[in-house]
């Protein structure tokens, strides 16, 4: 019995081990690339270079003007995950409890713009008509409005999943709707919101459409198209674009592994009945 | 419980309105121009009515082949990506050693924009220099080369084992904090009753994960449906039109100034989404009972 | 208690930021909160600049002129930025470039300008045929006309930038010229000399293929490569076809009449299934031809005028070892010259036009003209003729001795518009996806589309 779970165990971390090499493996071939010299990066493969060569990073971080993008890009996800999570979860809340035909009828209205697309055209005459535009207070809020039908969906499914006799309880013990969210219901949210800040987060730090469209100066630009730029400069140079690639992924997957936690230690269980 | 100052309405104004002037209006708007003859040179517009929906379906045009990838872009990966991210989910929350490096890696590639992905990916799998056919050699596999992106058989499989590659994450963490929320006490009384793993797994997991496992599919079916990044940095719908998906059409017919025809599929594209979407919530909805 | 206003003061943010967004208030950024318009653009110019009129005297020292580009539209050894980083030093004039990935410019210039916010200068094709069309700058652009620099360009660019009679933007680089390059060692080794004709052509490609050489280097996955032929030997069909252009222009003939266009496409796909292309042509990137050149796995490549001497910047061992002939599709003995390149202009918009106007002009100085071209190693030649090309002796000789004539692009109406789709039928084709004649057919078909969008009389 013993030596039975000793195998099983065994195989499992074969398999996650397996998985998780098959994944990471164009990671680390940008990693092990951007050591090389310009002449060893045409191919791209796991030869290692002769001489690793941490230049390329000096030469990165000074022609690429990352630093700028990275405060840019860091402070439109971050501001506009907060704000989306906030609305999403205020009305999820409601949208999940409430069962007046009107609630329904918004709930449907927000979950439609999963679906509808985004006119470049028309959405640019908004914004100028409601002078967010080139504003990053605009970019933010725009993020956050693009982000709004996900989320609210995502939250929405989680809220139905906490047992009303919570709700029940708190009103009885004298909570008004306020109180209720923020006391009963929010503390519940936890691992709902760790989700949405991850994934918010991640997708509007990769974006780079909505600044071009959106935003004019270059102070104002993201990270992303900082590599997409130096990019176009150096084709000829995989090892700096390499290098690049790993200064602009490397932030957000420590956010990420530190974000972790969050959603892993599993404060959900017992208060939750399915 | 009075019902209305419990669950005040007010409460939702702060996404309704975020979604209704910066999304729900200008995309009406766009919406209403797929009646129109509405383009780039011109400045007066004319209502056409449903002659643009009419050239969509004529049947002499690329527009019913731009529709059936999609489709089988969605079917696929939706599937594909469900199952891996359940697959990975079980396993990462079973007791295995450094299970939170192998959730981290598996989400890794969420965290690269579509751009470096573009970038790495056409590097890696061209067929003389890239990394996979090099690899393919190294281990006697020659007969396996080919020219991934290039190749009209393969382009459309390899933009899908991309877009798996970079999508699974997204979907195991939803599954994580999921299975994470189901009570332990399920799982011991199963126990108890002497369930295996296969028994746990459909009998708690299954029924428990059941509107994660509908988010999960809702989501990535409306990405399926609006695919765009991951065929335009890869093949931009190449070889030929071989990958084009309504997307990457609605986005050269609006740079080529046609933008009532771009509103026109996009407007067919949400009018899908939508249908699939409700069609999903609603059975899943009529299961939950439980 | 303290989570309640928390939440009462979030909900209210997202409010009370559009609020006073919207009065322009945020940040003392420059702010253009004009209302919808977007057929008068010009009234909405004055409306803005009128806004502003408050806060000029603060900025009058510091000025920020924006320039908008795609990445193409600058050359990428980053001279236009240096020159303008000069330009600040003596002016205090500051250039703010935003460079846009190609393939989204030409997308976001359109919408940026319907909404009456271009930036002060922005860069975009010069067009000798539908520059109105394509960008209206009667409404969009300011008149550069009486400007000092306009009679120092080449008179025959000037039709590229201008609409009617009045000229809209400056431009810098000369004409564009593809022909194929060789490397030379090659060629004399396998006893092979510059093919002037599709047999020869054919008889070199072959040769060098069994001499284990993959002959051409083609590049179909960028998108804008595979298609030069057919459209660069319009010149040709031109000289073949007395008043083809004219004839194509007022719908009179169409693409599908010229034979030679056919016979073009047919001789591609020939080449493609002869294996000239090699393995990896649907994969290879145009960027990928300096290192597979340079090492001498391929024999050839088409490049644009310039690529020699970049080249030789990357290889210095190539120096020399580069020789040039014609594209011999279809027979066909002709340089297919191209006067449209890039072109800066300003915006109608602008509250900086002046400002703007001043830094072309400093542009348009002879020693800045000559340090842009020193500057940038792939650009060899300029269209102002004081400034001297500085490409060799052997290029000279090989344009007087033979004929050359506009590209098609340059001189046939919805052409250009559709360069890319083009490129796409042509990969079909490569693919087996598509014939050379449906290929015709598909190219004919969309610029017809393209015609009647553009609401032509010639076409209803």
């Amino acid at each position: 019995m013993r030596k039975k779970r000793f195998f099983k165990r065994l195989f499992q971390n074969l398999v996650a081990w397996l998985l998780s090499i098959v994944i990471i493996v164009p990671f680390l071939i940008v990693l092990v690339n951007s050591f090389k010299s310009q002449g060893e990066a045409y191919l791209m493969d796991f030869t290692l270079p002769e001489k690793f060569l941490i230049e390329n990073y000096q030469t990165v971080i000074e022609r690429g003007h990352l630093l700028k993008g990275f405060v840019n890009s860091f402070s439109y996800a971050f501001f506009s995950t907060i704000l989306v999570i906030i609305a999403a979860f205020l009305a999820a809340f409601v949208a999940a409890r409430a069962k007046r035909r009107s609630v329904q009828i918004i709930y449907y209205f927000l979950i439609a713009g999963i679906a509808l697309p985004v006119n470049n055209i028309t959405l640019m005459r908004v914004m100028s008509f409601l002078g967010l535009l080139n504003t990053r207070i605009g970019i933010i809020i725009l993020y956050a409005a693009m982000a709004v039908p996900i989320s609210f969906f995502i939250s929405h499914g989680f809220v139905t999943g906490i047992p009303r006799e919570l709700d029940e309880a708190a009103v009885i013990d004298g909570c008004g709707p306020w109180g209720l969210f923020s006391r009963v219901i929010c503390p519940l949210m936890k691992p709902v919101a760790a989700t949405l800040f991850v994934l918010n987060f991640m997708g509007t730090w990769n974006d780079f459409t909505m600044a071009i469209y959106y935003l004019n100066g270059s102070d104002k630009m993201p990270v992303t198209l900082a590599v997409y730029n130096f990019f176009g400069q150096y084709t000829q140079s995989w090892n700096l674009v390499c290098a690049d690639i790993i200064l602009t992924v490397l932030p957000v997957l420590v956010v990420y592994v530190l974000g972790q936690k969050y959603i892993v230690s599993g404060m959900t269980s017992g208060a939750v009945k399915g | 419980m009075n019902e209305k100052k419990i669950y005040p309405w007010y409460f939702m104004t702060g996404a309704v309105l975020l979604f209704l002037m910066l999304f729900l209006i200008p995309s009406m708007m766009g919406i209403f121009y797929s009646f129109t003859d509405w383009n780039r040179y011109d400045d007066n517009v004319n209502f056409v009515g449903l002659k643009n929906f009419q050239k969509v379906f004529s049947g002499n045009s690329n527009y019913l082949l731009f529709i059936k990838n999609t489709l089988a872009f969605t079917v696929i990966s939706t599937f594909v990506k469900t199952v891996l991210a359940l697959a990975l989910a079980i396993l990462f929350t079973e007791k295995i050693k450094l299970a939170n490096l192998h959730r981290a890696i598996a989400f890794a590639p969420q965290v690269m924009s579509m751009l470096v992905v573009g970038l790495v990916f056409k590097a890696m799998l061209h067929p003389s220099t890239g990394f996979l056919n090099i690899f393919l050699r190294a281990i006697g596999l020659e007969a396996l080369t080919r020219d991934w992106l290039g190749s009209i058989d393969t382009a459309f499989g390899t933009i899908i084992c991309v877009d798996v590659w970079k999508g699974v994450g997204y979907g195991m963490v939803i599954f994580i904090a999921g299975l994470q929320a189901i009570p332990k006490e399920y799982y011991e009384a199963a126990e108890i009753d002497g369930a295996g793993f296969w028994a746990k797994v459909g009998n708690v997991m299954i029924p428990f994960l059941l509107p994660t496992i509908t988010v999960n599919i809702v989501l990535s079916i409306s990405y399926g449906l609006r695919v765009f990044d991951i065929v335009y940095v890869l093949t931009n719908g190449g070889p030929g039109y071989a990958t084009d998906v309504m997307n990457t059409v609605v986005f050269s017919e609006f740079s080529s100034g046609n933008y009532a025809m771009g509103s026109t599929v996009a407007s067919l594209l949400a009018l899908l989404t939508l249908a699939v979407s409700i069609a999903i919530t609603r059975t899943a909805n009529r299961k939950e009972v439980y | 208690m303290r989570r309640k206003t928390a939440l009462v003061l979030t909900t209210l943010l997202i409010g009370i930021a559009c609020a006073s967004a919207g009065c322009g208030a945020s940040g003392g950024e420059k702010e253009a909160a004009g209302a919808d318009s977007a057929g008068t653009k010009n009234a909405e110019a004055e409306d803005t600049a009128a806004q502003d009129t408050g806060e000029e005297d603060t900025k009058k020292k510091n000025i920020t002129l924006t320039f908008g580009s795609h990445q193409s539209g600058l050359p990428s050894s980053g001279i236009v930025q240096q020159i303008a980083e000069e330009y600040e030093e003596k002016t205090g004039v500051r250039i703010d470039f935003q460079i846009t990935p190609d393939a989204q410019w030409k997308d976001v210039l359109t919408t940026k300008i319907s909404a009456g916010e271009a930036p002060d200068i922005f860069c975009s094709d010069s067009d000798p045929v539908a520059l109105e069309d394509q960008l209206k700058p009667t409404l969009n652009c300011i008149p550069l006309t009486d400007e000092e620099w306009v009679s120092r360009i080449d008179p025959s660019v000037i039709p590229a930038v201008s609409v009617g009679e009045d000229v809209y933007a400056i431009t810098f680089p000369g004409y564009k010229i593809y022909w194929y390059y060789y490397n030379k060692e090659i060629f004399e080794n396998l006893g092979l000399t510059a093919p002037t004709n599709y047999e020869e052509f054919k008889h070199v490609c072959q040769t060098i293929k069994d001499a284990g050489i993959i002959p051409i280097y083609e590049a179909v996955q960028d998108g804008w490569h595979q298609q030069l032929p057919f459209y660069e030997l319009g010149g040709y069909y031109n000289q073949l076809h007395e008043g083809l252009y004219d004839k194509l222009n007022n719908n009179e003939m169409k693409l599908t009449d010229i034979p030679e266009a056919l016979t073009v496409l047919q001789q591609l796909k020939e080449f493609q299934q002869s294996g000239f292309y090699g393995e990896d042509f649907m994969s290879n990137s145009t960027s990928g031809d300096y290192k597979a050149i340079a090492d001498g796995t391929y024999a050839m490549t088409l490049e644009g005028f310039g690529w020699e001497q970049s080249l030789a910047e990357q290889y210095p061992e190539m120096e020399g070892k580069i020789g040039i002939f014609t594209m011999p599709w279809a027979d066909a003995q002709c340089i297919g010259t191209n006067p449209a390149s890039n072109a800066y202009f300003i915006s109608a918009t602008s509250e900086y036009a002046e400002e703007a106007k001043e830094f072309f002009r400093y542009l348009a100085t002879p020693e800045v003209l000559q340090q842009r071209l020193e500057g940038d190693p792939e650009c060899i030649a300029l269209c102002w003729p004081e400034i001297a090309p500085q490409y060799p002796q052997s290029y000279v000789d090989y344009l007087d001795s033979i004929s050359s004539g506009t590209v098609m692009q340059a001189a046939v109406k919805y052409v250009g518009a559709n360069w890319m789709d083009t490129g796409k039928d042509i990969a079909a084709m490569f693919a087996d996806a598509m014939t050379p004649e449906e290929v015709l057919q598909s190219i004919s078909d969309r610029r017809d589309e393209q015609a009647l969008l553009m609401g032509d009389e010639n076409w209803k």
